[in-house]
This record gives structure tokens, C-alpha cells and sequence, in this order.
């Protein structure tokens, strides 16, 4: 896998370096330092690596990337893109803002290449750029042959792995502890703050939501964007290293899951995707179960 | 006429028949990769209600359908005595739920009949064709239309 990597990696650092960061004057007329910094970064997060490419350049120019886009014939005119789409754009094939060949890039290699390559190994790749501030590439990929610290909770009568690194803390609130806030939605009172629950069996359509959070565990999870959120389970049964198994290879992505593992007695169990729980499970809780998914017979 | 004569003679295929929801059901032996006993299995969060939910194959997560609730013939009732055809369709591994395997059979290309166009539509879709066999009519599943049409390119 790693060999397989390496070239899109090559050119994303590539990429940053020559269209990432400005030129020292112009740095220096922004008020940063005029040496650029270019943060590569790997980190474990829910069952998946991610790979951070950070910037700390000029941002995306928007204007510029439209207006290409336009003249490549890859958008209407008059088509309205939010700031995120527009930096998306870059992942379209033919797409290249380089105006001049580069001792370092500009060859027409674009971004869609490196797309396709962390596409083919099952990862995906997303782009976030703040102007004047640099833009960051992020790669997450599942974790196909790696061993996991896990904590086995009890999720309506089936067992779930939730990643360790996730889990802040652990603890059975009294009922005085947990509140009410609007329809379905509780808040859970720790040391002060509330924190939104996110009730699991409800979040991956198992039942309805949970009123009667007597004898429930919260997990206190933290995603990366600072987020602190408490998932609420029915018991914490283990602690155990468990083997990731890849769920997409012949089923396909399941909102809210990372991925499975077996375990000694040779059942199936599902490792949790906090993060992703945590973001939909908001949404989830008022409206139907229907998450988007794409399963069985993806192509 | 000759040329013909010697076709027959030369393509016949085989097939494993099973029976589930009172109706008999053949697949191409070459896209089975075995058969297995019941195993219980981990339910999957917003799976379709046909999908059971997974099993571990020696190692991997395979994912079982119930071939009668797939086909709208209701869900099949659980029962030690059910049993798993493990399929390859395309690059995936998907496992089958079906009452029984009863038979292999090997059937000349040409005793295959057509799905009679007085099928439904949603028949004529899993049903490529039918074979006669001591009087039963064994309906051949075409295993692509199996999985559910991809779910659109949702982010």
C-alpha cells in the first residue's frame, strides 16, 4: 500500500510547494515569514489513517480556479459554486491552474490523478483552504491489516468495538445528569458542560431512540475537530486488541462504521466510526434512518 | 445442421440448485465458491432488509442476502436447517441464504429455456432463463441483479 502512496503523495507535496506557497516577496508582504512551511502529517483516526498535506500558502484562489473551469468547458458559466466546490474543482480531470511549466510541476499531471490513485487503494481525499492562510489535502484511508485497541461495548444486544484513541472517558451519568433539548435530542452534564448524546442503536437504525437511559454508559469521544460528544451505549463489556477486516471489500461503506473484526469465537463484530456518528448522529435523530449509503454493488 | 449437431453435444452446464420460499432456483456452478451451514450473523446498521448481515469466511466479512426476501417471496424464517451458498459476483464475495441445496445439474445450453415474456418484470429481472428437470421447473438466477442497483454516487 505504501508503495502505492508514494506517487500521489510526491505530487501533492510537490503541488504545495510550487502552488501552495507564494513567493518570498509576497509572503513578506503579507506579514508572514518568507520561508514557506509545508506540514506532512499521519494520524490514526476511527480505523482509518489519515494523512494530512498542509500549506501554510496564499489559500485556493477561487476566482482563478472558476474561471479556468470555465474556459475547460467544466462548469456552466453560471453555475453557482460554494467555496468548497470550487476548490473540488481541482479534482476534475484536464484540470491544471499552473500557467507555466515549473522545474517542479505543471505537467499535467493534475490533481485527478492522485484522486484515482487513493481512490484505488479505498481512501478518499478532500481539500479545505482558508485564503491567506493555506490549504490542507487530507487522505484517509481504511486501515486494512492493522491490529486496533478497542473498547467492546454492548449496542442493542450486539457487540461493537469503539477505537480507544477516540474515548476521552467513560461514565454512567445519573438521571438528573442527562436533560432534555428539544424533540428527541438530550445533553449530558459533565463537570459543567453539556455535551449532545448521541444514542448508538438509534444512530445506526437499530431502535428508537432511548428515553430510558437508566444503567447506560456515555463515551465521551473527541473527534478531530474539537467536537466533544458522549455516545450512549448499553454496557462496556472488554478491552481488547482486536484485527481490522475490511467491510467495503465485499459489502460496501456503512454510515457510522469503520470497519468489522472477528472475534476468538469467530463472530463478526463492527468497529465504530465515532466521528462520523457523532456528525450524522445529529441529524439522524429527527429525521427518518435513511442515511446515505452505498452498499452491495457498489461500482 | 451438422455444425449444430456438434454444438450440443459439446456446451453443457452445470448448476447448483437450492429451494427457498417453495420454488426451485439454480446458479451457475462456476460462480460458487461453496456451500456452508448456518452460521447466526452481525446485523449491519441501514443495510436493506434482505441483506441478514455478516458472517466471517475463514478471516473475511462476507455479507449474506435471503434470496427469498431479494426476490419479494417474503423473509425466510430462521432455521438451523438453512443454508449459505458462498457466491462470487464480480470482484465480491456475497453468501445466500437458501432453505436447501438439493441438486447439481447438467444441462445442455440448449435445454434452457427463455423467461416467458408473461413474466412480471421484476420476475423477468433475476430470471434468465428456466430448466426442466423430472417434471420441476428450476429458475436460473442471474447473480448480477442479485445486488441491489448502486445507490447512486452519494458523498
Amino acid at each position: 500500500m505504501f508503495e502505492k502512496l508514494s506517487d500521489p503523495l510526491t505530487h501533492m507535496i510537490r503541488n504545495a510547494v510550487d502552488h501552495g506557497l507564494e513567493a518570498a516577496d509576497k509572503r513578506d508582504a503579507s506579514g508572514k515569514s518568507p520561508e514557506g512551511t509545508v506540514t506532512l502529517s499521519a494520524g490514526h483516526r476511527s480505523g482509518r489513517v489519515v494523512i494530512t498535506v498542509a500549506d501554510d500558502g496564499g489559500g485556493i484562489n477561487r476566482d482563478k480556479v472558476r474561471s479556468i473551469a470555465f474556459e475547460k468547458g467544466l462548469i456552466a458559466p453560471d453555475a453557482e459554486l460554494t467555496p468548497s466546490e470550487i476548490d473540488n474543482l481541482l479534482f476534475l480531470p484536464g484540470f491544471s491552474t499552473a500557467s507555466e511549466v515549473s522545474n517542479l510541476s505543471g505537467r499535467g499531471v493534475g490533481m485527478d490523478v492522485v484522486k484515482s490513485a487513493i481512490q484505488a487503494l479505498g481512501g478518499t481525499v478532500s481539500i479545505a483552504s482558508q485564503p491567506g492562510q493555506g490549504t490542507t489535502f487530507t487522505i484517509s484511508l481504511p486501515l486494512t491489516l492493522a491490529v486496533l485497541d478497542g473498547m467492546v461495548v454492548e449496542v442493542a444486544d450486539q457487540l461493537m468495538v469503539v477505537p480507544i484513541t477516540a474515548i476521552r472517558e467513560t461514565l454512567r451519568p445519573s438521571a438528573s445528569d442527562v436533560q432534555p433539548l428539544g424533540e428527541d435530542d438530550f445533553v449530558v452534564a459533565v463537570r459543567g458542560a453539556y455535551l449532545p448524546v448521541v444514542d448508538v442503536a438509534h444512530a445506526l437504525g437499530f431502535r428508537q431512540p432511548s428515553r430510558d437511559l437508566d444503567d447506560k454508559v456515555v463515551l465521551l469521544v473527541e473527534s478531530d475537530e474539537d467536537c466533544r460528544a458522549a455516545l450512549l451505549v448499553d454496557d462496556i463489556r472488554d478491552h481488547c486488541q482486536v484485527v481490522i477486516k475490511s467491510l467495503e471489500e465485499n459489502f460496501g461503506q456503512v454510515p457510522g462504521v469503520a470497519a468489522a473484526t472477528v472475534f476468538g469465537d469467530g463472530r463478526v463484530a463492527l468497529i465504530l466510526d465515532t466521528a462520523a456518528l457523532v456528525e450524522r448522529g445529529g441529524n439522524s435523530v429527527t429525521s427518518d434512518f435513511s442515511f446515505e449509503r452505498q452498499a452491495l454493488g457498489h461500482a | 445442421m451438422h455444425d449444430r449437431d456438434m454444438r450440443t453435444n459439446s456446451t453443457h452446464r452445470e448448476f447448483v440448485a437450492f429451494r427457498t420460499a417453495q420454488q426451485d432456483f439454480c446458479v451457475d456452478i462456476i460462480s460458487i465458491r461453496e456451500i456452508r451451514g448456518w452460521t447466526s450473523t452481525t446485523s449491519l446498521p441501514h443495510a436493506p432488509s434482505y441483506v441478514r448481515g455478516v458472517i466471517n469466511l475463514r478471516g473475511s466479512v462476507v455479507p449474506i442476502v435471503d434470496l427469498a426476501a431479494r426476490l419479494g417471496l417474503g423473509a425466510l424464517d430462521d432455521s438451523e436447517r438453512n443454508v449459505i451458498v458462498i457466491a462470487i459476483i464480480g470482484n465480491q464475495v456475497v453468501g445466500l441464504l437458501v432453505e436447501a441445496v438439493f441438486d447439481i445439474l447438467t444441462v445442455a445450453e440448449e435445454s434452457i429455456q427463455g423467461t416467458p415474456a408473461i413474466a412480471s418484470e421484476s420476475a423477468r429481472d433475476y430470471v434468465k432463463g428456466i430448466i426442466t428437470e423430472d417434471d420441476r421447473m428450476i429458475r436460473r438466477i442471474d447473480l448480477e441483479r442479485i445486488l441491489p442497483p448502486a445507490m447512486g454516487d452519494v458523498a
